[in-house]
């Protein structure tokens, strides 16, 4: 029998171990132990690390269809909290201290943390999944989109708490610091070049985030990091000029004729709803075309961008 | 998509150039006002008073598109979009799907679209030529750079 693990579960359980190890390490060094002492101090953390994985995974897979905000956020912040407060009680408990208070802590941090995982992953998949399902007669019907999966609607307007409005950043930036999420980040930064909110997160950058939850401190250090190598878009000078077009006629005179081009965030939407195709000619470049609105008007947005380098050469929304 | 030529034996003065380090057409100079764009592939033309007066965009060019097509005779004029399109919600298509590319790197003409139909042909920007048949359909797009990239 093969098993397989499309969704990557197993390394949840690699970086639980991995952090948990590290965790006992620090706890270890507090404590003085050296040789096999510091080495049951390591396998104790990683093992707390792996169980607490196991724990969070479980629990929030328990809530199969949390197709409401609340639901997600209650699923996400069981989770948290039945995982905190074992991961809580068992490091308390290697490092010497009480318990009870160790699992308690733990227990309302794990809560807290989840709840916002919860909030954060209802916005980005649970209503792209409602979208979906909304627009699937639309997308079947359109042949040449039917490749695309995922986010049918991108969208240039928000309301205070949609995914991409001030609100929901200000809560991804706060799950910055959340270390379940900062390892869950990072390995979508391994095998996707971007984290969960669809943000552009390099190995190097997830490299710098796990390593920052092992130095005190370090946390401030890895988001600082993060603010210096934070991907930056740049267009050729051909797409440039379409930045400041502006129309001249109709409802919208006045207006940019492309404002989109100055919004990273459609770019990352746009790039987070699928791999793209490879560019038969520009170097490293790779094509998005998307369907969605803008300026309430149905249509496709076309993106031609590399990735490494951020240089985008093609940037339209067009109506076929 | 219709569209209309109005002979006046003038066009739109400017330079079409091709930028080899970013595969596209461009030209200079470029007004930054527009009503709407066409798209023929992924590159846009921009009108103005339903005038057609300027493009540019992406056009990967490689050596699968060598070919010996030869640009039709055309006159200089005006190349008229007839449709009434929403101005400032997006470009619109001028066919449904991508067209064929083909280089005569013997000439240096690049052409979109059908380079065998027959229609009728303008010089609506220098260097810049469209077939449009008698339906007022568009048949092809020919560009002219100052150079084109080895291929």
């Amino acid at each position: 029998m093969i098993y397989t693990d499309p969704d990557g579960n197993f390394w949840n359980f690699v970086i639980g171990g991995v952090l948990g190890g590290i965790s006992g390490w620090q706890i270890g060094k507090a404590q003085g132990a050296k040789g096999w002492g510091m080495f049951g101090y390591i396998a104790g953390g990683a093992a707390i690390g792996v169980v607490t994985a196991g724990l969070a995974e479980g629990v929030a897979g328990a809530f199969v269809s949390s197709n409401t905000v609340g639901a997600s956020m209650g699923a996400y912040a069981t989770a948290g909290a039945v995982a905190g407060s074992f991961s809580g009680a068992g490091f308390a408990a290697l490092s010497g201290n009480t318990i009870g208070k160790g699992a308690l802590i733990g227990g309302l941090i794990g809560g807290l943390g989840g709840a916002v995982s919860g909030y954060l992953q209802y916005n980005q998949i649970g209503v792209s999944m409602e979208r979906s399902m909304a627009n699937r007669s639309q997308w079947m019907a359109c042949k040449d989109c039917a490749w695309t999966v995922n986010k049918p609607e991108v969208v240039v307007k928000r309301g205070m708490l949609d995914y991409g409005s001030p609100l929901y950043d200000a809560l991804v930036a706060i799950n910055d610091f959340n270390p379940l999420a900062i390892a869950v980040n990072s390995m979508y930064g391994y095998l996707y070049g971007r984290d969960t909110a669809g943000r552009p997160l390099s190995g190097m950058e997830a490299t710098a985030n796990l390593l920052s939850l092992a130095v005190p401190g370090g946390r401030g250090a890895g988001i600082a990091a993060k603010g210096v190598t934070q991907a930056e878009y740049t267009f050729t000078k051909t797409a440039a000029k379409h930045l400041t077009e502006v129309v001249k006629r109709g409802e919208n005179a006045g207006q940019l004729a492309r404002p989109y081009m100055n919004s990273p965030l459609t770019i990352q939407e746009i790039m987070s709803t699928s791999k793209g195709t490879l560019d038969a000619t520009f170097k490293g470049g790779m094509n998005w075309r998307v369907p969605g609105t803008f300026r309430g008007s149905q249509g496709i947005w076309e993106l031609g961008i590399n990735p490494k380098t951020n240089v985008i050469y093609h940037f339209n929304f067009t109506h076929p | 998509m219709k569209f209309e030529i109005e002979y006046t034996g003038v066009s739109e003065d400017r330079l079409l150039v091709y930028r080899i380090e970013e595969y596209s057409f461009d030209m200079e100079p470029w007004i930054y006002e527009l009503d709407f764009e066409i798209a023929i592939n992924t590159i846009t033309l921009a009108v103005v008073d339903k005038k057609i007066i300027q493009l540019n965009g992406f056009c990967g060019l490689n050596k699968k598109m060598k070919s010996n097509f030869e640009v039709p005779k055309s006159q200089k004029g005006i190349l008229k979009v007839l449709d009434d399109l929403e101005p400032g919600i997006g470009s619109y298509s001028a066919g449904k799907e991508d067209l064929p590319i083909y280089v005569n790197t013997n000439t240096g003409w690049v052409c979109i679209g059908n380079p065998e139909k027959k229609g009728n042909a303008v010089e609506f920007v220098n260097s810049c030529v469209a077939v449009i048949d008698d339906d007022k359909g568009f048949v092809s797009l020919w560009l002219k750079p100052d150079r084109l990239p080895d291929i």
